[in-house]
């Protein structure tokens, strides 16, 4: 009798925390802050953010990830800031309108680019807004140890995931990116450099570097076209496979190699 | 096309076998005996009365690792003999300062899998040589050049603030420039030989990181000794100049040939260098004083040498969790309590 009773007592505990554990599971959280009414810019790129399910194509983006707590990606108005810090107590990622507005003003006034350099250069730059704030949210959850300026930290973390998805996506993303760095670019001078964000010419290169060092047969013309100055690009290998290492020891052990395979397989 | 090549590695390794049987013949405090240390007799030290400045009587037995040696070779102490005769007075002040005798007393409380090797050469690349970290022989390499850059640099810092008492952050004397200097310098290589030795984890980009090293490690001294190392990094970083804002001009006659030079001159090219700029390098340098110590910096941030915006503590806390990660556990705790009590500057540099 008794014998029976704690092993139901087992069963339900068990079911219990089977149950528990599976409604528990963190998950992704996408939503939309409104855009204000009396600002077509915003809700511009509020509806380009909605109608592209970029946001939700980030969240699935992110499945293979074992998150410790649920993450909260959100498309928001910022008060006119292009960036919104991310917010560790409520672990909540912003994507501001103001950003993606941004960018597409940058890439409407190269009146002298083709359609397609526009194009690529508005998506590359889209997806690099969107992975460079979530770096800092899988910093903050998987704790990672930081050496070196975070922003960086962010765009190297940034520019090596989107070289994991293949040579064409490599090239759109990252080289989409650059050429926005490239024409967003201003003289930068005395308290300028105090920013914790990197002037956007270093950030070109920055990018270029780990594509060129982590795929320099793909990225080859980069050096032979001069777009990376010779005494940088010796260097990228090395770069490429640093911020590999910190991705092998700090994150990968917080993703599930399976889904990762089938992520790195899907059309994206 | 080959033995040129094959020269210089039998060279290294020649270099190599030498230095390692110097040290291991010497044995690992085995520097204690240099002849050049004047006995350690210097007049302007302050004693045990000054618990920052470095006394003549030391206990050093403690402060020994064979991990961290000084490459030896034909018995030159790690000071090689410089090929210009300029640098032979660079060579004999270091000498009689006993830099790096100090200097692997220094990091005796680091736990390293690997030797490293530290000494002073009058570097490849002219004057403009900069000290570097080589992971093909884990050796730290000061140059004569920088320290003799720095001495003449030390005398147009005492210009400028003889001008504008407010162009630097700190009051810093020549001597404590310069010894600060080779302190702040040295150390940021040790940064890189302790990535490369400890396989440590870089996400961001890893002369910012060495930087970061450098600074962290010299805050967490008395803040009298933090100060001469802090400072001198950070009026190195307000000296030398940021990328030019205008385009050059190609056809002027000193437009450089060398295609690397080409590119430093130019507004945007010149920010593909893996180094931050100097302008950012100087506010990083002072956010993690800040950041560190705001009671003893807070004059950074009331002076306006810091943007109000820029969380400093935060960046601080950032660069402790990293350390605490990646590089505590590779520490001698109690050799460690040591060295930071051990005074390390000289009343004359302190001033």
């Amino acid at each position: 009798m008794r014998r029976a009773t704690r092993a139901a007592a087992i069963v339900g505990l068990t079911q219990w925390l089977v149950l528990t554990t599976a409604t528990a599971a963190p998950q992704v959280d996408i939503g939309y802050g409104d855009a204000p009414a009396n600002d077509a810019a915003l809700v511009h790129a509020h509806d380009i953010l909605v109608k592209s399910q970029a946001l939700e194509e980030l969240g699935s983006f992110l499945n293979p990830l074992r998150l410790p707590t649920d993450l909260n990606i959100r498309g928001d108005a910022c008060g006119g800031a292009f960036r919104r810090p991310y917010d560790s107590t409520t672990k909540t990622v912003t994507i501001c309108y103001e950003m993606i507005a941004r960018i597409l003003d940058v890439a409407k006034a190269q009146t002298d680019a083709s359609e397609g350099d526009r194009d690529q250069a508005i998506l590359g730059t889209i997806v690099e807004a969107l992975f460079h704030e979530t770096a800092y949210a899988l910093f903050d959850l998987f704790d990672v140890p930081i050496w070196g300026r975070i922003d960086d930290a962010a765009d190297r973390l940034t520019a090596f995931v989107m070289m994991q998805f293949g040579e064409d996506n490599a090239r759109t993303t990252i080289l989409g990116a650059a050429l926005f760095f490239n024409w967003s670019a201003r003289t930068w001078t005395g308290q300028d450099f105090a920013s914790t964000e990197a002037p956007e010419a270093q950030r070109f290169y920055n990018f270029l570097c780990i594509a060129y060092g982590g795929d320099p047969i793909a990225f080859d013309n980069l050096k032979t076209n001069g777009a990376l100055p010779e005494y940088r690009s010796a260097q990228c290998a090395k770069e490429y496979q640093q911020v590999r290492k910190a991705f092998d020891l700090r994150l990968m052990p917080f993703i599930d190699p399976d889904l990762l395979v089938k992520a790195r397989a899907r059309t994206w | 096309m080959v033995r040129p090549s094959l020269r210089v590695v039998a060279f290294l390794a020649f270099v190599l076998s030498l230095a390692t049987a110097e040290a291991a013949g010497s044995g690992s405090g085995g520097n204690n005996a240099s002849p050049a240390s004047g006995g350690g007799s210097n007049p302007a030290a302050g004693g045990a009365s000054n618990p920052v400045a470095s006394g003549a009587a030391n206990d050093d037995s403690a402060l020994t690792n064979g991990k961290i040696r000084i490459a030896e070779v034909n018995g030159d102490q790690g000071y090689r003999q410089p090929k210009t005769a300029i640098y032979v007075d660079t060579r004999a002040k270091m000498m009689k300062r006993q830099v790096l005798e100090e200097y692997v007393k220094f990091l005796a409380p680091l736990k390293l899998p690997k030797t490293i090797w530290v000494y002073v050469d009058e570097c490849d690349g002219g004057d403009g040589a900069s000290p570097y970290y080589s992971p093909d022989n884990r050796a730290m390499v000061m140059c004569y050049q920088f320290m003799k850059t720095m001495e003449d640099r030390a005398q147009l810092i005492a210009q400028a603030e003889a001008k504008n008492p407010k162009f630097f952050p700190m009051k810093v004397t020549r001597d404590g420039f310069l010894a600060g200097v080779f302190a702040g310098v040295i150390l940021h290589e040790t940064g890189h030989a302790l990535f490369d030795v400890l396989d440590v984890p870089i996400m961001g980009r890893e002369e910012d990181a060495a930087d970061e090293i450098s600074t962290f490690v010299a805050l967490q001294f008395q803040p009298k000794l933090a100060d001469i190392v802090v400072a001198a990094y950070a009026d190195v970083g307000e000296t030398f100049g940021n990328p030019p804002t205008e385009a050059p001009d190609a056809k002027a006659a000193d437009y450089p040939k060398d295609k690397t030079a080409q590119c430093f001159a130019d507004p945007f090219c010149a920010f593909a260098d893996v180094h931050g700029t100097w302008g950012q390098r100087f506010y990083n340098t002072l956010c993690l004083m800040y950041g560190g110590n705001p009671q003893h910096y807070g004059f950074l941030l009331t002076g306006g040498w810091l943007p109000k915006n820029r969380d400093c503590p935060a960046e601080y806390a950032l660069v402790r969790h990293a350390f605490a990660k990646t590089i505590y556990p590779f520490i001698d705790t109690d050799l460690m309590a040591k060295v930071q009590a051990r005074p390390w500057f000289r009343s004359n540099e302190l001033k």
